[in-house]
């Protein structure tokens, strides 16, 4: 043993000073899969440039320098960035390796090209050098198996690489192409390697495809789902991030097992790293979105922050900024997690689940390099590409059931509403109808006591012209009874007189006193009579409704009222005048009338033109000077006489089938605006308490629908009115 | 003494004749009779001077017994005349517009013929 040990240390300074030092490889030197690289480990000699005869296994190296192939910088390149250079390693097998001896390979995964020389023989080209005057093309690993070596134990071999390369253009800093996967670039596997990897590739493929599909389904349902319900944001979100999501696991697999050439390679993973870090970028958003339910300004600012970031960090290579970006969504991620706490129930749980998990994950994963563990491949895939989008699924899921939740309460709400309306309707119809009702019954009852008012008006109508011809009357009547009263004392004297004389004998003195008393009698009798018939009159007047239809003389009745009117105002006014001129027909026929109801329309039409006249009178006053200031009223209206006196005018005429009565007079006229109103009833112009308003009404109805004929007005404002009476003669055919 | 007596009642004039009968025949008075206020007027303006004292009824119809008494307060004033007012309504307006027109006595209806005797000797 002290032999052994002493000759492996002689063996390990000739190796340390001498050229081809042979590095002797044991069975524990292989890893756990089987396989030995070779590119970190020995005595590798380098010289660049290129000579066949360097593949010599007796080949002085003395002028080549010592140097690995993981330490290949791409600065050892030329102008183009071309590298050619040669390697030279000496191996040689112990013992321990004996039972893995008929099954040993050798691979290279480095994107360049390599021709592998054994002893000075040819045993593979990776890729073309260029040799036998090929173009360049760089050597694909993936998915390749290894190279079967037939080596032997305790048996020297010098392997002599003819390498070459070129520098990556689409980086910034121009790497060599084989520079990430340096470390296998010169891999011997033992016969273990072949099965392992090929189990963990059928095992890779299948959960591959297995997620890839899972994911694929995943991303049409979320896009599917989020474009029958475009209002809803979250949904694009999830959308977005689960679609990320499936893009980076898509390209990953591309660039590890799918790719066509190095170009191919830098290609997915560009967007390997975009995708993952876009996942990245809009996770707060959905997060935010999610559980604070709004989207504040600083996160906008975040997304274009680390969107610029990606960019400038995949092409500059760097990764710390990389690290950070990611880092620093995670923090923000989880501060609006923690800030949104209250709001984690029911669907949140199931998206702060599918956060946490892959997260941790991921920061485990990375873990992993500097903690000197590992985490079996299946779990990535499963833990890393399959929680979230899952998670999402259930998120959806529980959101489609709260939202429909929430959806029929709403409806049981605005059900319960619509029927609370509904009653509250139902209830405020009865009401209505019962104050409808009420109203009517309201409105019935103040209709029934108007229309008790109105015939007690046209009572007080009827009465106030009962007094207007009382005054009129008491005149008519004190005259006559003057006279019989006098007649009767006088004759009393008379008959004293009459027995002197005939004491006294003087028969002609006699007869003369005799025919006196005669003629007083005859006076007595006159005006007796004349009295009654004025109260008969009176009584007439007074009695309503009973009228029966008499031939009557209109002459005579309009002059009676006439008589009757014009007393009854003078009775009230004694300084009143006016000048009255009758124009009555004398072929007048006698026609069938209520005399006393065509009276009350005369008396009431008199009335008012005489009303007007005085009217008249006295809104001239003031309009004369240098008059007696003691008799200033009467001196207005006797100056105004001569000039215009007040006049009323009565005209009946015979017009064959009608008569027509006119009543002018000269007054103020009637306005315009009130013309309209003149015979409707309670209309009235005279000072409260002098007029019922019910004159002109009445008169309408007795001439129109009492008697089949017209009443008409004609005026004219400061000129004077006129009422025209038209009555048929034969008043049958006109009622 | 000449009395005019003015009225729209026609029949004042055979009244007044028989109540002052034994006046006329006595020539104590000599009555006029005039139908209205116009009338009235149309007598004085004929027989100037003749009458000198006028009985006058207040209503008639056109011109009525106060703008009479006017009438004659203002034209026949050389010399004026006894005016005496008769009158139904007999109230104080009335009285009071008379007696500011210039009425020189009042008296209403129904006329008390011995009182109107005594006036009118007075007058005379």
């Amino acid at each position: 043993m002290k032999s052994l040990t002493t000759i492996l240390l002689l063996l390990f300074f000739v190796h340390c000073f001498g050229q081809d030092s042979t590095l002797l490889l044991s069975a524990k030197m292989f890893d756990e899969n089987n396989s030995l690289q070779l590119a970190e480990k020995g005595q590798w000699v380098f010289k660049k440039g290129n000579d066949l005869s360097w593949a010599d296994p007796n080949l002085n190296t003395a002028d080549w320098d010592t140097l690995r192939p993981v330490d290949l910088k791409a600065d050892m390149a030329d102008e183009n960035g071309r590298l050619e250079a040669w390697f030279r390693l000496k191996i040689k097998l112990d013992s321990s390796l004996e039972d893995s001896l008929t099954g040993m390979g050798l691979i290279s995964e480095v994107w360049a090209a390599s021709d592998v020389y054994i002893n000075g023989k040819l045993f593979h080209s990776f890729g073309n050098t260029g040799i036998n005057n090929q173009p360049f093309k760089a050597y694909n690993s993936l998915d390749k198996h290894p190279i079967f070596l037939e080596l032997l134990s305790d048996k020297e071999y010098l392997i002599a690489i003819h390498f070459v390369d070129k520098t990556a253009p689409y980086y910034w800093h121009k790497p060599l192409r084989s520079q990430l996967t340096l470390a296998s670039f010169f891999t011997i596997t033992t016969p273990y390697y072949f099965y392992q990897k090929t189990d963990i590739q059928t095992n890779r493929n299948r959960f591959n495809s297995g997620i890839t599909t899972l994911l694929s389904t995943l991303v049409l349902l979320f896009w599917l789902i989020y474009f029958q319900n475009r209002k809803e944001k979250h949904l694009l979100m999830i959308a977005l991030t689960v679609s990320f999501l499936s893009f980076l696991l898509v390209a990953l697999s591309m660039q590890y097992y799918i790719s066509l050439s190095y170009n191919h390679n830098v290609f997915f993973y560009y967007s390997a790293s975009l995708f993952i870090l876009l996942f990245f970028a809009i996770t707060p958003f959905t997060v935010a979105m999610i559980l604070n339910k709004r989207i504040p300004k600083v996160l906008w600012i975040f997304a274009a922050i680390l969107l610029l970031a990606t960019c400038i960090s995949t092409y500059f290579n760097l990764a710390f900024v990389q690290i950070i970006l990611v880092a620093s969504s995670v923090v923000i991620s989880a501060f609006y997690i923690v800030s949104g706490r209250k709001n984690i129930k029911g669907a949140n749980w199931a998206l702060v689940i599918g956060l946490i998990l892959p997260v941790s994950y991921f920061l485990l994963f990375i873990s992993q390099t500097y903690f000197n563990f590992r985490i079996p491949l299946v779990f990535s895939l499963i833990i890393f590409y399959a929680t979230y989008p899952l998670s999402m699924m259930v998120y959806v899921s529980i959101w489609f059931k709260e939202s429909r939740k929430a959806v029929e309460t709403n409806a049981q709400k605005v059900i319960k509403i619509t029927e609370e309306k509904k009653n509250l309707l139902a209830n405020q119809n009865i009401l209505l109808e019962q104050q409808v009702n009420e109203r009517t019954a309201e409105l019935n009852q103040s209709l029934e006591s108007l229309k008790a008012t109105q015939s007690q008006l046209i009572h007080a109508e009827k009465m106030a012209s009962l007094g207007e011809l009382t005054a009129g009357i008491a005149h008519e009547i004190q005259n006559p009874l003057n006279f019989v009263n006098n007649f009767s004392e006088v004759s009393v004297d008379l008959i004293d007189e009459l027995n002197e004389e005939i004491d006294g004998g003087n028969a002609e003195e006699v007869k003369a006193i005799s025919g006196d008393l005669k003629s007083n009698l005859e006076k007595i009798s006159h005006h007796g009579k004349r009295a009654s018939g004025i109260v008969k009159g009176m009584l007439e007047h007074s009695r309503t409704g009973s009228g029966e239809k008499e031939p009557t003389d209109i002459n005579t009745l309009a002059d009676e009222y006439l008589r009757l009117a014009y007393h009854g105002l003078r009775a009230k006014d004694k300084s009143f005048n006016a000048e009255i001129i009758t124009e009555f027909d004398k072929d007048l026929p006698k026609i069938n009338i209520v005399a006393q109801d065509i009276g009350r329309v005369l008396l009431n039409l008199i009335n008012n033109a005489f009303y007007a006249v005085s009217e008249k009178t006295l809104t001239g006053f003031g309009t004369l000077s240098g008059l007696d200031s003691q008799s200033v009223v009467v001196q207005t209206r006797h100056a105004l006489s001569p000039l215009n006196p007040p006049t009323v005018t009565i005209t009946t005429k015979n017009l064959g089938d009608i008569i027509e009565i006119r009543v002018k007079d000269n007054g103020n006229g009637i306005p315009d605006e009130i013309k309209d109103k003149i015979f409707q009833p309670f209309f009235t112009t005279k000072p409260t308490g002098e007029g019922t308003g019910l004159g002109l009404s009445l008169s309408y109805d007795i001439i129109t629908k009492g008697h089949g004929g017209t009443l008409e007005v004609h005026t004219k404002e400061g000129d004077g009115t006129e009422f025209i009476i038209v009555l048929p003669t034969n008043p049958e055919k006109g009622s | 003494m000449k009395v005019l007596i003015v009225d729209d009642e026609k029949d004042i004039q055979p009244l007044f004749q028989q109540r002052f009968r034994k006046e006329i025949r006595g020539g104590e008075v000599e009555f006029e009779f005039a139908f209205s206020g116009e009338e009235a007027l149309e007598y004085l303006q004929e027989n100037k001077h003749e009458a000198v004292l006028i009985l006058s009824d207040i209503n008639m119809p056109g011109m009525s017994g106060l703008e009479l008494l006017d009438q004659i307060k203002r034209k026949f004033n050389q010399p004026p005349p006894v005016v005496m007012m008769i009158t139904a309504y007999g109230d104080a307006e009335n009285f009071n517009q008379a007696m500011e027109l210039g009425a020189d006595d009042f008296v209403t209806k129904p006329v008390d013929f011995k009182l109107l005797k005594e006036k009118i000797k007075t007058f005379s």
